[in-house]
């Protein structure tokens, strides 16, 4: 399984040039960027709007630091606007749960098909199942970001990895393991559907 | 019963791959407490990181419902790729600020902030949808002299405005204003000399106390001619 694998060359590569202070890059990053706003309006949809337009413009301003701080971390996985997308998320959260405002899913925004219609997922288990899968080594984190959120199955994984299914299967719960060693003790126990 | 161990967590990966393991060894692994609470526990994670999943899944769909971002086609591969499918979206932000920053030339930013009401109808570059203020560029900026806006003034309030280098990786403004009372601040020569060619301006509209009650911000880019 590679280790780096660059699915997006071209961000790689103008996130480098940024980074390094080109300042075409910089505002070609900048353009790219304008979709903060969208993906941050769209996440507190998700949640059931939870933040005023006030609160939105501040954890865009934190987004845009956070993405000319970790640019030069920027390892060309996934597009530029797929990166943001997770910043937004993680920051979105984090401001919610700085504010202790815990919000409730809008259940449209969860698709009903997969989804426990009884359950209630609490919203910080997930950002920080998200955090620390970002810590994960970076095989670990992809085959459960195959998983569960591209939703290909063990033979969809296996092909795309170029390993058999079984050997598929034991990598992710094998990174499912190392996932739950980073939890703190007892987070677990109310995270995820209850 | 033996303690739980790494060869413990090897099993737990074989049984959960399917893996058939002799019946001495699954005695194991029921009888252990630990692998009972570590299934419950990769039972918690799936189920959370599902909801992740089809979290990003939906919110990629709202936030990109062409299937494109900027312009920008998804690279195929891309793990949030799948998750866009077409939908309509109501306020393509990025679109608006382009197209009402080529409408007008002049010398002065021209750029309204104005007071969002119910009455009014849902567009310009609101972040985060139909609440309070907003600031719509309404055209191209050649250079700026002062910023002005449309902005109801609290009784004994003030406007502060603040400039922010969108390259920068500070929240300190470049800029900031004195407490204003009148809808504009009109630049000092220094204080042009400092505004770098795209910058983002921000008003602040504060009660007589100099709370906070409103906000908003717009960016600019200065056109090269």
């Amino acid at each position: 399984m590679p280790g780096a694998e660059v699915i997006a060359p071209g961000d790689l590569a103008l996130a480098r040039a940024a980074s390094a202070g080109e300042r075409p890059a910089m505002e070609q990053i900048l353009d790219r960027m304008s979709c903060v706003p969208r993906i941050l309006s769209a996440q507190n949809e998700q949640l059931g709007r939870p933040l005023g337009a006030s609160d939105l413009d501040d954890v865009g301003q934190d987004v845009m630091l956070l993405v000319w701080q970790k640019l030069p971390t920027f390892e060309g996985r996934a597009t530029l606007e797929s990166w943001v997308y997770r910043i937004c998320q993680l920051e979105i959260l984090t401001f919610l749960r700085r504010q202790r405002r815990r919000p409730a899913l809008d259940p449209d925004s969860v698709d009903a098909a997969s989804a426990d219609p009884g359950s209630t997922p609490d919203v910080f288990a997930i950002e920080r199942a998200l955090r620390l899968l970002q810590e994960l080594p970076w095989e670990s984190e992809r085959v459960i970001r195959l998983k569960h959120f591209e939703m290909l199955t063990f033979e969809e994984i296996g092909a795309k990895l170029a390993i058999s299914s079984n050997t598929a299967k034991t990598t992710y719960y094998r990174a499912l393991l190392k996932l739950r060693e980073r939890f703190q003790g007892g987070e677990l126990a109310t995270a995820g559907a209850s | 019963m033996s303690a739980h161990d790494s060869s413990h967590e090897d099993w737990l990966v074989m049984r959960l791959s399917g893996e058939t393991l002799a019946a001495e060894i699954e005695q194991k692994i029921d009888a252990c407490t630990e692998c009972q609470a570590a299934l419950a526990d990769l039972r918690r994670l799936e189920a959370t990181l599902e909801t992740a999943g089809n979290l990003e899944r939906a919110g990629t769909r709202r936030a990109f419902p062409s299937g494109e971002s900027s312009g920008r086609k998804i690279v195929p591969g891309d793990d949030l790729a799948a998750g866009r499918r077409s939908r309509p979206h109501p306020v393509p932000i990025s679109r608006i600020v382009r197209v009402a920053a080529a409408i007008l030339v002049l010398a002065t930013i021209g750029i309204a902030f104005r007071a969002m009401r119910p009455d009014r109808p849902e567009s310009g570059t609101t972040l985060g949808g139909a609440t309070d203020w907003r600031l719509e560029p309404t055209g191209e900026v050649t250079s700026v002299t002062q910023f002005s806006f449309e902005a109801e003034l609290p009784s004994a309030g003030s406007f502060v405005v603040r400039v922010y280098d969108e390259l920068g990786t500070t929240r300190v403004p470049i800029l900031e204003s004195p407490f204003l009372q009148e809808p504009r601040w009109i630049l000092e020569p220094a204080d042009i000399a400092k505004l770098p060619g795209r910058f983002r301006w921000e008003v602040r509209v504060l009660d007589a106390t100099n709370i906070e009650v409103a906000k908003s911000s717009a960016h600019v880019v200065v056109a090269q001619h």
